[in-house]
């Protein structure tokens, strides 16, 4: 080969790579690469050492303790074991046959005696408490609480609760009492029995949401006559030098309500709805979700959205996944934003056509979102609920969203692990686990997990996807509890 | 957000040698889908050692070129199955591409890093694990095979 033949050969092949196109986004291809190489990982080297764990226990404790066939955990009856090796995201809690049931996270299922009818379990921020409603459906439901093991099961409040949440840094619960349009009030109570007035009987509390730090609570009340006098959206210190003191962020038109959101996880601002006429129905069909610092300062609005806290889910870092769109079928014009509180700023994530998002739910690292997609369609029919598939994305790459494989139909309410590495889901007949990254699910009960609504305020009727007896998992981390 | 830390050589290595790479790899694999693939594979395979290297980018080069080697197999067997391509104009530059397409891998290997990435028998050696000679070898059978094309 000549000299001059050999410059050629250089000259087109550097015409010819000339042609390869680098893309401008490679670096944030490389570390969704990189993420996902992880989390392959860590599902790896989680899965080798639950084999380890379980050859541990089936085949060396037994030659080293030949007399005791046992594992050595001590476990009171009744109690129904998990299935042997199952990986769950920890501990959970759901309704099944009108019964509360709590499944340990590591093997064992258990009723709770003398819990029937139960409805709508809820973890307290610790994990050390479970509350739950007895005799939802009826004319006097009752508020227990009981420990994860079924012990201390005890009525905390009666009443008729228009809204139950647990503090996110204390074993206490703030409830509110609507036994009549005007008044019932706000109340904290506690496991041990104590109860603390927020707001007087006198006085209807329309909605309320924690502090983080538990310290004081956002709320709004009912105002009669309801087009003279403006709904204020309160902030009432609880606890601390301060407590009982009132500060007002903002006031709704006349005859407008305010339905209270979830704060910003800073505690800075707070999350809200205008509710025109104090109206369900209105509120059924979607309302904007509004946005403003503790100041009251320049609020802003996200996106129309249907007022239901289960779409809604926070970043560590303050951003919000809201599940946008009107109408009161969750099967019809539904879809997830990330959005900015401070800014208002949305971006929609980008899923295939003739889909709707619902369900998000936000790792504990911050990194991904597990969330339900399920075809399009005007009603949410039993067949359509067999289209709800287990979907992820990365936070920082929207673009990305993928089915998680192997995951089973009619998935609702996915839950990330603390170990953000499996998540739990309920269907319609189980309680499952299944690693982010795809494999086998693991049905941690074969009992019917969706069963109804509570029938509170016809939530069902008017869209919301809650369900009575929906797995509620154990607080993942600090952070997701409030 | 993002918990991963990467080391700053990286950062640095990506902004100076990405594009290169993935012109180095189109040259191997005729596919510029399948070289930014291998690229960014090789970035995600090299972050955790590229701290005890003593030539992160001569590291980062020899992890493409491999990868474009043990992609290769598949590249051809899937570009025997697909339809083949409308082109608008066929010029000198796609003659050589089918030409290189057309050459054994090490050998197509050996051409691209000799007259592409100017590198010497030596390194090249050394980045295909052989002799020098085999190298020189391959070199001539792959040039011979090219005269066709490169022909002024």
């Amino acid at each position: 080969m000549s000299e001059r033949n050999e410059t050629s050969l250089e000259s087109q092949l550097a015409e010819l790579a000339s042609r390869a196109q680098p893309s401008a986004d490679g670096w944030q291809a490389i570390l969704a690469r990189a993420r996902r190489q992880d989390r392959r990982r860590r599902s790896a080297v989680a899965a080798a050492l639950s084999f380890a764990v379980v050859v541990a226990t089936i085949v060396v404790w037994p030659r080293l303790h030949p007399g005791n066939h046992g594992t050595g955990v001590s476990v009171a009856s009744p109690t129904v074991a998990a299935p042997p090796g199952a990986r769950s995201p920890g501990p959970a809690a759901w309704v099944s046959g009108n019964q509360l049931w709590v499944y340990s996270g590591s093997g064992a299922l258990r009723p709770v005696t003398g819990s029937s009818p139960a409805a709508d379990p809820e973890w307290s921020y610790d994990g050390q408490w479970i509350s739950y409603l007895r005799g939802a459906n009826t004319a006097h439901p009752e508020l227990w609480v009981v420990r994860p093991d079924g012990s201390g099961n005890t009525e905390v409040w009666n009443g008729k609760p228009g809204g139950i949440e647990w503090s996110p840094t204390a074993e206490e619960l703030a409830v509110s009492d609507t036994p009549a349009v005007g008044i019932g009030g706000l109340a904290i109570v506690t496991p041990n029995g104590t109860r603390q007035t927020v707001v007087p009987y006198s006085s209807e509390v329309n909605s309320f949401a924690w502090a983080p730090d538990g310290q004081s609570i956002a709320l709004s009340e009912v105002m009669a006559p309801a087009d003279t006098f403006a709904s204020p959206l309160d902030i009432v210190t609880v606890h601390g030098p301060d407590a009982g003191r009132t500060t007002t962020v903002l006031r709704a038109g006349p005859d407008v309500g305010i339905a209270v959101g979830p704060w910003w996880p800073s505690g800075k601002g707070l999350l809200y709805w205008f509710e025109p006429q104090y109206s369900r129905s209105v509120e059924a069909s979607g309302l904007t979700l509004m946005s403003t610092t503790l100041a009251g300062t320049a609020p802003v609005t996200l996106a129309t959205t249907l007022v239901s806290l289960p779409w809604l889910s926070w970043a560590p870092n303050g951003q919000l996944l809201v599940v946008s769109g009107s109408g009161a079928q969750p099967s019809d014009n539904k879809s997830l934003e990330l959005c900015t509180p401070a800014t208002g700023a949305c971006t929609k994530v980008p899923t295939p056509a003739d889909t709707v998002s619902l369900d998000p739910s936000v790792s504990p690292d911050g990194q991904q979102v597990a969330f339900v997609l399920a075809s399009q369609s005007a009603s949410a029919t039993s067949a359509w609920f067999a289209t709800r598939r287990l979907w992820v994305f990365d936070l920082d790459n929207l673009a990305d969203a993928h089915a998680v494989a192997g995951a089973s139909a009619g998935t609702a309410l996915p839950s990330w692990g603390a170990d953000g590495l499996t998540i739990g889901y309920s269907t319609a007949t189980d309680v499952e686990s299944i690693p982010a990254a795809g494999g086998k699910p693991t049905v941690v009960s074969g009992a019917a997990a969706l069963t109804g609504s509570t029938g509170l305020d016809g939530e069902t009727a008017l869209g919301k996807t809650t369900w009575a007896s929906h797995a509620v998992w154990a607080p993942a981390s600090g952070w997701m509890a409030g | 957000m993002g918990a991963v830390v990467w080391p700053h050589d990286l950062v640095s290595l990506y902004r100076t040698r990405y594009d290169d790479m993935v012109r180095l790899a189109f040259l191997l694999t005729g596919s510029s889908a399948e070289a930014e693939e291998i690229v960014q594979e090789a970035f995600v395979k090299i972050r955790n050692r590229i701290d005890r290297v003593d030539n992160p980018s001569a590291y980062l080069r020899t992890t493409v070129v491999n990868g474009c080697r043990n992609r290769y197999r598949r590249i051809l067997v899937e570009r025997r199955h697909a339809e083949p391509a409308e082109r608008a104009s066929y010029d000198r530059v796609d003659e050589l591409n089918d030409a290189l397409t057309a050459l054994a891998i090490r050998q197509r290997t050996v051409i691209v890093l000799r007259f592409y990435a100017q590198m010497s028998e030596a390194e090249i050696a050394q980045v295909l694990g052989c002799r020098p000679g085999t190298v020189k070898s391959l070199c001539h059978r792959g040039l011979c095979e090219l005269r066709r094309v490169i022909q002024p």
